[in-house]
C-alpha cells in the first residue's frame, strides 16, 4: 500500500469500516511509514477540533439577535395564514 | 419556598414556550425568537457563509416552526426541533442559491510522489490541535478556515463531524449520492487539516 492509498482509507479507517484485508494493510503501511501516522493523527485531530470550536458554548451563538430580524420573522408570521 | 436551581429554571422557562408555542402564542413565540435566534442565526452562519443568506434562511425556519407548530412534540425540546428546522432551512437555502465559485484547494491538500509516497514530511503540530483550540484565537482560525471551504465540502463535513448526522441522512438532506457524501467528506477534512496547519505549528 502507497501512502496516496493509505491516504484515501482514512476516513474509512477511523470510522472501522474497512474490510479486514486491506485493514492490515493500511496498518502495516502505517507502522512502517512515519508521515502517514503522523498525517492519521493530524486528521483525526482536526476532525477533534472542528467539533470543538463548533460546539455550544464555544461559538458565537451568544451574539444578540438583530431586532430588525425579529420584527421582519414577527410579521411574516403574523400575515401569514 | 426554596429558590429553583438556574438549570430547572430554564428548563421551566422552557416548558413555558413550549405550551405557547403549540397554543399559537404570538407573545411566546416572539419569546421564542429573542431566546433561540442567535443560536440558529449562527448555525445557518455556518452553513451558507454569508449574512443576507443566513438572515434569510432563519426567517424561514422561524415561519416553518410556526406553521409546523401542531407537529412539535410535546416531550421534545424546543431548541433542538428549532436547530434542525433551521439547518433543512439553510440547505433548502443552499440548494437554491447560484452556485459560487470555488477557489482551487490543490495547496492545502496533501501532494504525493510518482511512486505514491508523501511528497514532502510534515511537521508535527506543537500541541494536539483540540487542545490548541481551546484559545480563542485559534478556535477563531478554524472556524474562519471551515467558512473557507468550498460550500458544497463546508456542507458535507458540518453534516456528518458537527451535526452528527449519518452518511444516508446526509445524503438525503443534500440530494446526492451516499457516496458523494463520504467521498465529499474526506476531501472537506484534508482541505481543513491543510488550513488550520499553519495554525498549529504558530501555537505556543
Amino acid at each position: 500500500m502507497t501512502c496516496r492509498e493509505a491516504t484515501e482509507f482514512l476516513t474509512d479507517y477511523l470510522a472501522r469500516d474497512l474490510p479486514a484485508a486491506v485493514l492490515r494493510e493500511f496498518e502495516a503501511h502505517l507502522a512502517r511509514c512515519p508521515e502517514c501516522r503522523t498525517f492519521l493523527s493530524q486528521y483525526d485531530q482536526t476532525i477533534r477540533a472542528g467539533r470543538r470550536v463548533c460546539a455550544e458554548g464555544h461559538d458565537d451563538v451568544l451574539t444578540d439577535f438583530p431586532e430588525d430580524l425579529l420584527t421582519a420573522i414577527m410579521a411574516a408570521i403574523k400575515a401569514s395564514p | 419556598m426554596a429558590e429553583r436551581a438556574p438549570a430547572d429554571a430554564a428548563a421551566a422557562d422552557e416548558q413555558d414556550l413550549a405550551r405557547g408555542l403549540r397554543e399559537g402564542d404570538p407573545t411566546a413565540f416572539e419569546r421564542i425568537v429573542r431566546a433561540y435566534g442567535g443560536r440558529m442565526l449562527a448555525v445557518t452562519r455556518r452553513i451558507l457563509h454569508d449574512e443576507e443568506d443566513a438572515r434569510d434562511a432563519v426567517q424561514d425556519a422561524f415561519i416553518s416552526a410556526f406553521k409546523a407548530r401542531g407537529q412539535f412534540n410535546a416531550d421534545a425540546r424546543v431548541s433542538t426541533w428549532l436547530h434542525r428546522i433551521a439547518v433543512n432551512a439553510a440547505l433548502m437555502k443552499l440548494r437554491t442559491r447560484r452556485r459560487r465559485p470555488e477557489a482551487p484547494l490543490d495547496e492545502v491538500l496533501p501532494s504525493f510522489t510518482e511512486a505514491g509516497r508523501h511528497a514532502s514530511p510534515f511537521v508535527a503540530w506543537d500541541e494536539p490541535a483540540d487542545v490548541a483550540v481551546e484559545r480563542q484565537e485559534t478556535a477563531e482560525a478554524v472556524r474562519e478556515a471551515i467558512a473557507e471551504l468550498p460550500d458544497s465540502l463546508r456542507t458535507v463535513l458540518l453534516m456528518r463531524d458537527i451535526e452528527g448526522r449519518d452518511t444516508e441522512a446526509t445524503a438525503r438532506a443534500m440530494g446526492i449520492t451516499p457516496n458523494a457524501v463520504k467521498m465529499r467528506l474526506h476531501r472537506a477534512r484534508l482541505a481543513l487539516r491543510g488550513l488550520i496547519a499553519p495554525h498549529m505549528r504558530e501555537a505556543r
